[in-house]
């Protein structure tokens, strides 16, 4: 992981080693062996501005329009909320985005903030008062300093000065309290006049106590404040070129279309697959069926053949049974006090049937036949017949 | 666009799947005819195999076969002392023999429906003897019993003679 800081040169820090490089033609090769950046880009314009946050969709569009009525040019606008109704917007010209996105390509930056956002996490880190105003002195070393003032969550342009002495300095440190006082106007939570000089030089921490008394000054030991605040990382802004922005959309809509693509095809695939598949299943059946149904017909065929041949010899196998004899030996187990009164022998479809009505024509004789020897299995009843009293029986034969 | 196209998809997909269901309820029916038409071959191939069982002879014609019925009926009328009397079952006027016919079980073969009353028989013929004479009859002839009945010594006979 690689962490730069964009101003007039470039900080490059691996976490470890901090290189210097200064612009120029050769810039790009230098940031070649950057492969996941976290930046800060010192050249920033702030504006705080009111917008109703109920709209949401309308607040961009309300802060935009505020930004660019007191900022002229292009600018990448982002914005955090600080308070009720009230947004930090903060804006990088778009040709300083546009450069950095060509230096590195975006998909190595992960962090891109402006340098006093990094900053004010390198302070909240090391659990700096933020309740007072603080006015930052970052000596980048070679005469460099970054002025930059907070009021809790707001802050300043950052000044860039070149000055070693505490006396050259003081002024311009009050002179950016002062200029951030009248910026902010009636948006300032508390007067900026008992701020607090935080700074990461030491000796130039003691110079401005001895020179003045009354101020209250800090001193961080941190070389890199703002470095050290991009490696603590949990930034919610990040500052993309619109182009950028429409790359990507146009990349996620893409990536909705081929979802929607490969969703439609599954879906038509599935249905496709179940169509088919009936269609190809129907096609086999009516086969099996046509198959079936040739063979029925020769079946009926052969047995239409058949037939004329072997008719005789089923009536034979039919005409087995001798009725005849079977009515001799019914006749013989009924007692001799019955008379047959009438009888039907009919063939059922796979045997006879004899029904007989037997009556008694001797007064006072009436025995019982018994359902045994030849009997067995008939059906017997009493039933008045010829006008005495007799017998209905019913077999099989 | 994404939404035109699941839409689109989705339409696609709905009608491929009513013609499709319209083939399974299509195939589902014709299953059912197979298994239909499978059981009904399985139930002739068995027809066959049992008729082929029987053996084979050849098949008589319709007037040879109620000539043989009508000889057999005069020699157990001559033997037997049984007297029989042969009549058509009919409805309205008919001019022919071949009017007569109807189908029988019997695939390309007709089959006659005849009634043979005994009216009277001697007091040396009982019914036993009578009986058997009919078997006799059906034995030797293509006519095959139906129905037997004997009222007030009336003895009637109701059967089929078959033939080609």
């Amino acid at each position: 992981m690689n962490y730069l800081l964009f101003n007039n040169e470039i900080l490059l820090s691996d976490g470890t080693k901090l290189t210097r490089i200064q612009k120029g033609p050769h810039l790009s090769h230098a940031l070649d062996p950057v492969n996941e950046a976290h930046l800060c880009v010192v050249d920033v314009d702030v504006l705080i501005a009111s917008a109703s946050e109920n709209a949401l969709d309308k607040k961009d569009g309300i802060l935009a329009k505020k930004f660019s009525a007191t900022y002229e040019g292009e600018y990448v606008l982002q914005d955090e909320k600080i308070g009720n109704n009230l947004f930090q917007v903060i804006g990088i010209r778009s040709d300083k985005v546009k450069e950095v996105y060509s230096l590195i390509p975006s998909e190595k930056i992960k962090t891109f903030v402006p340098y006093a956002v990094a900053l004010r996490r390198l302070l909240e880190l090391r659990h700096t008062e933020m309740s007072k105003p603080i006015v930052f002195v970052d000596d980048l070393g070679a005469q460099e300093k970054l002025i930059t003032v907070f009021e809790g969550l707001k802050f300043s342009r950052t000044r860039t000065i070149f000055a070693n002495q505490a006396q050259q300095i003081l002024p311009e440190i009050k002179r950016s309290a002062i200029n951030f006082e009248k910026k902010l106007g009636d948006q300032k939570d508390q007067s900026i006049e008992g701020f607090t000089v935080v700074t990461n030089n030491a000796t130039l921490g003691a110079q401005i106590r001895e020179i003045e008394n009354a101020l209250s000054v800090e001193v961080l030991d941190d070389e890199f404040p703002a470095l050290e605040g991009l490696m603590a990382g949990g930034f919610n802004l990040k500052y993309v070129l619109p182009e950028e922005i429409i790359k990507k959309r146009k990349g996620q809509e893409r990536k909705k279309q081929t979802r929607s693509f490969l969703a439609g095809g599954l879906v038509l695939a599935a249905a496709m697959f179940f169509y088919i598949y009936g269609q190809v299943h129907l096609g086999f059946l009516k086969a099996s069926l046509l198959r079936e149904e040739a063979s029925h017909f020769l079946l009926i065929h052969e047995l239409n053949d058949l037939d004329p041949f072997v008719y005789r010899q089923a009536l034979k196998k039919q005409k087995a049974a001798n009725y005849a004899l079977v009515f001799l030996k019914v006749s013989d187990s009924i007692p001799d006090t019955y008379e047959t009164y009438s009888f039907r022998l009919s063939f059922a479809p796979q045997h006879w049937i004899l029904e007989e009505y037997l009556y008694t024509p001797i007064d006072g004789l009436y025995e019982n036949i018994e359902p045994r020897g030849v009997l067995k299995g008939a059906f017997i009843k009493d039933f008045w017949v010829n006008n005495r009293p007799g017998k209905f029986l019913r077999m099989e034969i | 666009m994404n939404k035109a196209i699941i839409s689109v998809s989705v339409l696609i997909a709905l009608l491929l799947i009513n013609f499709g269901a319209s083939f399974h309820r299509q195939a589902s029916e014709v299953n059912e005819e197979i298994k239909k038409t499978t059981q009904e071959n399985s139930e002739l191939t068995q027809e066959i195999k049992q008729k082929e069982s029987l053996g084979r002879s050849a098949p008589l014609s319709m007037t040879r076969a109620f000539n043989a019925l009508v000889n057999q009926m005069h020699m157990i009328e001559a033997y037997g002392g049984t007297s029989m009397e042969l009549s058509f079952v009919t409805k309205g006027d008919k001019n022919s023999l071949d009017e007569y016919f109807t189908d029988s079980v019997f695939q390309n073969v007709k089959s006659l429906p005849v009634v043979l009353k005994i009216n009277k028989y001697s007091d040396q013929t009982d019914t036993i003897s009578v009986l058997d004479d009919v078997h006799q009859l059906e034995s030797r002839t293509d006519f095959k019993v139906r129905e037997i009945t004997d009222e007030h010594d009336v003895l009637q006979v109701k059967g089929d003679l078959y033939g080609i």
